[in-house]
């Protein structure tokens, strides 16, 4: 489902080492957590899992895709496969809950009858369908949360990808949205999780990837977080 | 490209020009000002062409007798000039038709002055040459001046020459004031969208991540140009032909046997020319900002 291969990114302009020589396999259906310090590469595995970066040298396979050889026109089919969720939520903020899922649809061309029939479903799995009208200024964090989540979600992608997804929220909020991702994640979708959460990770028993120094040094079955906070 | 698509990059495109409105006031304005502009040189440089055409038309040699001479002397020489190459016709003008024209076209107060005329008539037999290709004009009228018991011989090679130059002066002038204003407006539209994107630069980084493709992405703001273009285009379009329709009878009024191009003539022109070129250069300013700015 996704594998990297002696994966390695340098970053030219200011020639740090983020990835160095990293591998792993993640197969259909796993939730895995990925924890490290601040700067450790995180993001940029993130990034070059949706080849918003390319490595220097190595391998990466998502969904089918093969990244090395993947034309830049084809980027955008990679992308509908992977559904990502951030700390920030990136909301739209001048539309309402309903128009901020929908425009993921609308954007890849979905039909109207898609539309109609997909954004109340995910609205509802996310427990957000009585607030559609809503601004997302008028809601609270973890709702901001579940309606990037629905966003997420609506495409039907076999990936997600949540970038500290409980990273601005308060502890019952945030296990809230973690409890969501775990439900999401038993219908069958892949979920890979970078997080700062250490209770979580270490209460979870999850798989867990750990990066520090852009060097995968933990791949472990049921971890934990492995840092002291 | 499907249908709804449309729909979306066109709304998109609208929602642009409206979110930015005193921006979209500029571009249109500035496109307005160049094609109005341009316009006027365009439709002056028409009409000199027109001119030219129609006095190379009229263009006739005109062959003058000695005042004195008598009339069968006067036809012998006309049949020589009937025979000269390049002649199509040579038709006798003479000196009482001619003083009968000229009184005709004088004001009363003057008849009388014309009738003392009448019993010394001071003008010459004449013969107009129509000519089977205006460009042997000068070398015609050589050939007539030759020809014994000819007097003078006129013809207005001259004033076409002067007209093709002027004719000339304005395609140069209009070309080069085309390309300086295209791309004023060119660069005012381009940072139109460019304020455009800026303004909606959340919107196309969620459109990115969830998978949006470049065109996708390009399509609302190319269509936004094209409307600024196009808008601007359709009211100097209405300018200028406005100006126009009441310029025309002023001036035709002084041009005598001479028809300057009516409105309808033009009219075609101008809005076809005017929406092409609107739209061109609003293409250009959004491809310029998608290349600068906008990394997909």
């Amino acid at each position: 489902m996704i594998e990297f291969k002696n994966v390695s990114k340098t970053y030219e302009d200011t020639g740090v080492k983020a990835l160095d020589d990293v591998s792993f396999f993640i197969d259909k259906g796993e939730f895995v957590f990925l924890v490290g310090p601040s700067g450790a590469g995180k993001s940029t595995l993130t990034k070059l899992l949706i080849k918003e970066e390319t490595p220097n040298s190595g391998e990466i396979t998502v969904n089918g895709f093969d990244l090395n050889s993947l034309p830049k026109n084809k980027v955008p089919y990679l992308r509908r496969s992977i559904g990502m969720v951030f700390q920030d939520f990136r909301l739209l903020p001048n539309k309402t809950v309903y128009e901020n899922v929908a425009f993921a649809m609308q954007v890849i061309g979905a039909s109207r009858s898609e539309i109609r029939r997909n954004v109340p479903n995910v609205l509802s799995l996310v427990g957000l369908a009585h607030k559609a009208r809503m601004k997302p200024g008028q809601l609270s964090g973890g709702e901001q949360q579940r309606v990037s989540l629905a966003r997420a979600l609506v495409n039907k992608p076999p990936v997600i990808i949540a970038d500290e997804p409980t990273g601005n929220l308060d502890p019952d909020t945030a296990n809230e949205i973690m409890h969501l991702l775990t439900e999401i994640n038993k219908r069958g979708t892949t979920m890979i999780v970078a997080t700062h959460a250490k209770n979580f990770v270490d209460e979870m028993q999850k798989r867990v990837l750990a990066i520090e120094n852009g060097i995968l040094v933990r791949d472990e079955e049921e971890g934990a977080y492995g840092y002291d906070i | 490209m499907i249908f709804r698509n449309v729909k979306y990059f066109f709304a998109q495109g609208i929602k642009g020009l409206l979110a930015n409105s005193l921006m979209t006031l500029a571009s249109v304005g500035i496109v307005i000002a160049s094609l109005v502009i341009f316009g006027v040189f365009v439709l002056f440089g028409m009409n000199i062409n027109s001119i030219g055409e129609q006095i190379k038309e009229q263009c006739e040699i005109n062959v003058y007798m000695p005042n004195d001479m008598n009339r069968d002397d006067v036809r012998a020489i006309g049949s020589a000039l009937g025979e000269l190459e390049y002649v199509k016709e040579a038709k006798l003008y003479t000196k009482e038709e001619r003083l009968q024209n000229y009184k005709e076209g004088i004001h009363h107060d003057q008849a009388e002055v014309i009738s003392t005329l009448e019993e010394d008539n001071p003008l010459r037999d004449a013969y107009i040459l129509s000519l089977t290709d205006v460009r042997m004009a000068n070398e015609v009228a050589a050939q007539a001046a030759k020809i014994e018991g000819v007097e003078e011989v006129t013809n207005r090679q001259d004033l076409i020459r002067s007209i093709l130059s002027i004719t000339n002066t304005v395609k140069h002038v209009s070309v080069w004031l085309l390309l300086v204003l295209a791309a004023i407006s060119v660069f005012i539209i381009s940072n139109t969208i460019k304020l455009g994107m800026f303004s909606r630069r959340k919107e196309i980084n969620i459109m990115k991540f969830v998978g949006a493709t470049d065109w996708f992405i390009r399509w609302p703001f190319i269509i936004e140009g094209m409307l600024l273009g196009a808008v601007g285009a359709v009211i100097a379009a209405f300018i200028v032909m406005f100006g126009y329709g009441s310029v025309f009878g002023n001036v035709q009024e002084f041009m005598g046997n001479i028809t300057l191009l009516g409105a309808s003539e033009v009219i075609n022109v101008v809005i076809i020319g005017f929406l092409i070129m609107g739209i061109g250069i609003g293409m250009a300013g959004s491809a310029m900002s998608i290349r600068k700015h906008l990394h997909v």
